[in-house]
């Protein structure tokens, strides 16, 4: 598994074997990243996985156990928070409630020293990237979720950090506020040229806006990579059912050759490429797998007699529950294609069909 | 609007308990003193009834409030009064602060024992919790005991019988005045406003100014209130613990009133005290009424 960047960028953040507990729950366990300048990074994992914990630490917020955090490569493992180069736009946005907006924006200006002319500049800038300017001597407590995710935004990026820590930033947003400042982040963060590290239970979110993703689950990394990355070639059976859906079926192996091997799913033979790995489950997207009638075979594909349990109405897809012998499948039709393809409604007999290609090999 | 007769509770109370002594205070002080029982001679009767006492208002006796201003005692009285209550408050501030701190940022399962340890020395009557102070601060008491079986000190500190003793009992009796508004306040702060701070840049010390300390404010100010206001009336402390010689206005009152016998003489005292302290209460709420507009 890489933790090396692969953008080509040299790397800005690195983590390296990073464990932290609190009394008897491990947090973060052995956790190695890297981040590197630029990019658009995201730490994507059920609530209580640990990513909090760990964009904390990378703040100078707790001390690992175990491990160290380089930043432009120093070693930043004991620098409090106040000295780091990173700035972090807290999860309930943390306003300061006896100051207005533009103080709210001043604020790590003035701890730093800026003169007060160049300061009102820089503030005036950062509220006009978020388009707050007009917002300036509010109080806090009377703007909207989204107007305080703004302000926050502002306070973060008017001292030019090198990595900007974002925990959670949409999670307060109503649907279609968040799908618009999600397209408003990426914006920014490519202008600004800034790194960004977010924190997101939301895999949709991650995938929209992340250049790479880290998905963690209790503590730990279970893989990092672009969403192509994660979403074509998982490689646990956690991340196939975490990134999109997919039907996970644990094959019986018959036998390796050459980094292939011969699987039957149902007693259905076919052969799949796994390289060097012997014990594995095996993934299909349910957009992978096609719907026929009864009887229909497809050359080249695995295919299998079913029946249909369920139909779902999803909008853009058709969802259908199937039952083959021994396995519970879920595939999606189009329903761009339903005048002209197939649509069997629930108890009817079908036949499914994947391509072996399409069948992604689930090491752990 | 339809008043619930729950809600006359509190005003009878204030009536019963406040309104009425009030009246009889300020009946008094417009009276004068008089070799009598009890000793003064009414300027208003409770008989003469409405027309006759607006009659009397027009031609009122200040005789005692020109006394108090000519007589130097009383103002030297009132000016140290608020100047050992002043720095008594000060004191108080200084060990309840960090102390409100420290429990409101406690474990929230141990906050309520360490605000009851605050508050437990008051299960004990004032009276002998005074006294106990007299033990430590004597000049043979158990400080200077102390300190000189360990040979800090050749001679005892003059600890007590001087405004020191007095400014140390103000502290200590008036200390959960000022921890309990603290807490109130700071308990309700929302702590992650402090790590933003150090977020952009404050070291704790800074966060701690900027952020959190602003807006303990008021809590600060109702505080300094409930501790300044009873300390300037004192009479037991500055009794028991000052000097013979301190000069406090509690005390002034308290021997017009038993020494002198001059009743009205002592009302006014207390009226005069009563229009100084209205005058903090007052600007407190301006200064609120000035927030919500803001
Ligand atoms: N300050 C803390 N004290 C005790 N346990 C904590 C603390 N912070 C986090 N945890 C625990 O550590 C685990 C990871 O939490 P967190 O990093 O907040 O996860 P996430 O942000 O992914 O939801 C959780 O089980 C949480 O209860
Ligand atoms: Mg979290």
């Amino acid at each position: 598994m890489g933790t090396q960047g692969v953008t080509g960028r040299p790397p800005l953040v690195s983590i390296e074997h990073v464990s932290q507990s609190f009394g008897s729950v491990r947090a973060v366990e052995d956790v190695s990243l890297t981040i590197c300048e630029g990019e658009f990074f995201a730490l994507l994992g059920p609530s209580g996985s640990g990513k909090t914990s760990l964009m904390r630490m990378i703040a100078g917020f707790g001390e690992p156990d175990r491990g160290r955090i380089l930043l432009a490569g120093e070693d930043v493992t004991r620098v409090p928070p106040h000295k780091r180069p990173v700035n972090m736009m807290f999860q309930n946005y943390a306003l300061f409630p006896h100051l207005n907006v533009f103080e709210n924006v001043a604020f790590g200006l003035r701890e730093e020293g800026v003169p007060k002319p160049e300061r009102s500049a820089r503030v005036d800038e950062a509220l006009r990237l978020v388009q707050m300017q007009s917002y300036a001597a509010r109080r806090t407590q009377a703007l909207s979720g989204g107007q305080k995710q703004r302000v926050a935004l502002a306070r973060a990026i008017v001292k030019r950090p090198k990595l900007l820590l974002l925990d959670e930033p949409l999670a307060a947003l109503d649907r279609r506020l968040r799908e618009e400042t999600q397209e408003e982040l990426k914006h920014l963060q490519k202008s600004l040229g800034i790194a960004f590290l977010v924190v997101t239970h939301d895999q949709d979110e991650a995938m929209m806006m992340a250049d790479r993703i880290a998905v963690m689950s209790a503590g730990r990394v279970l893989q990092i990579g672009t969403p192509a990355d994660l979403y074509e070639r998982p490689v646990s059976r956690a991340v196939a059912r975490f990134i999109g859906d997919a039907n996970v079926i644990e094959p019986e192996i018959r036998a390796h050759l050459d980094g292939r091997a011969l699987v039957a799913v149902d007693g259905t033979p076919f052969e799949i490429a796994t390289g060097s790995v012997r014990d594995f489950a095996i993934g299909v997207r349910p957009e992978k797998i096609r719907v026929l009638e009864p009887y229909v075979s497809v050359p080249g594909s695995v295919t299998l007699d079913a029946s249909v349990e369920q139909r779902l109405y999803r909008g853009d897809v058709t969802e259908l529950r199937v039952r083959t012998a021994h396995h519970v499948w879920r595939a999606a039709i189009l329903n761009a294609s339903r005048r002209t393809g197939f649509m069997p409604e629930p108890g009817e007999r079908i036949r499914i069909a994947f391509a072996p290609d399409d069948a992604m090999v689930l090491p752990e | 609007m339809k008043i619930r007769p729950v809600i006359l509770i509190p005003f009878l109370w204030l009536a019963l308990f406040f309104l009425v002594p009030l009246t009889i205070v300020v009946r008094l002080a417009f009276s004068e003193s008089a070799q009598a029982r009890p000793p003064y001679r009414p300027a208003f009767a409770w008989a003469e009834g409405w027309p006759v006492w607006l009659e009397k208002a027009k031609s009122l006796s200040l005789g005692n409030f020109e006394a108090m201003l000519e007589e130097t005692l009383y103002i030297d009285a009132l000016l140290s009064s608020a100047g050992l209550a002043a720095n008594g408050t000060a004191l108080v501030l200084l060990i309840a602060y960090p102390l409100a701190y420290a429990i409101a940022r406690a474990p929230r399962d141990r906050r309520v024992l360490l605000l009851t340890l605050v508050v437990v020395p008051f299960w004990t009557s004032f009276l002998i919790r005074i006294y106990a102070w007299i033990a430590l601060l004597k000049p043979e008491g158990l400080i200077n005991y102390a300190l000189k079986s360990f040979g800090l000190i050749d001679a005892p500190l003059p600890l007590f019988g001087n405004h020191l003793a007095i400014v140390i009992g103000i502290a200590y009796s008036y200390l959960p005045f000022m921890v309990l508004p603290l807490y109130a306040t700071l308990e309700k702060l929302d702590w992650s406003l402090e790590e933003a701070a150090r977020d952009l840049g404050a070291t704790r010390l800074r966060a701690f100014w900027r952020v959190t300390f602003p807006q303990t404010l008021r809590g600060l100010i109702v505080g300094i209130l409930l501790v300044f206001v009873p300390a300037l009336g004192e009479f037991i402390i500055p009794d028991l613990l000052g000097g013979s010689d301190t000069l406090m206005i509690g005390k002034v009152m308290w021997s017009e009133f038993f020494g002198n016998r001059d009743w009205p003489m002592a009302a006014a005292l207390a009226m005069l005290l009563l229009c100084l302290l209205a005058i903090p209460l007052v600007i407190l709420r301006m200064l609120e009424d000035r927030r919500e507009t803001a």
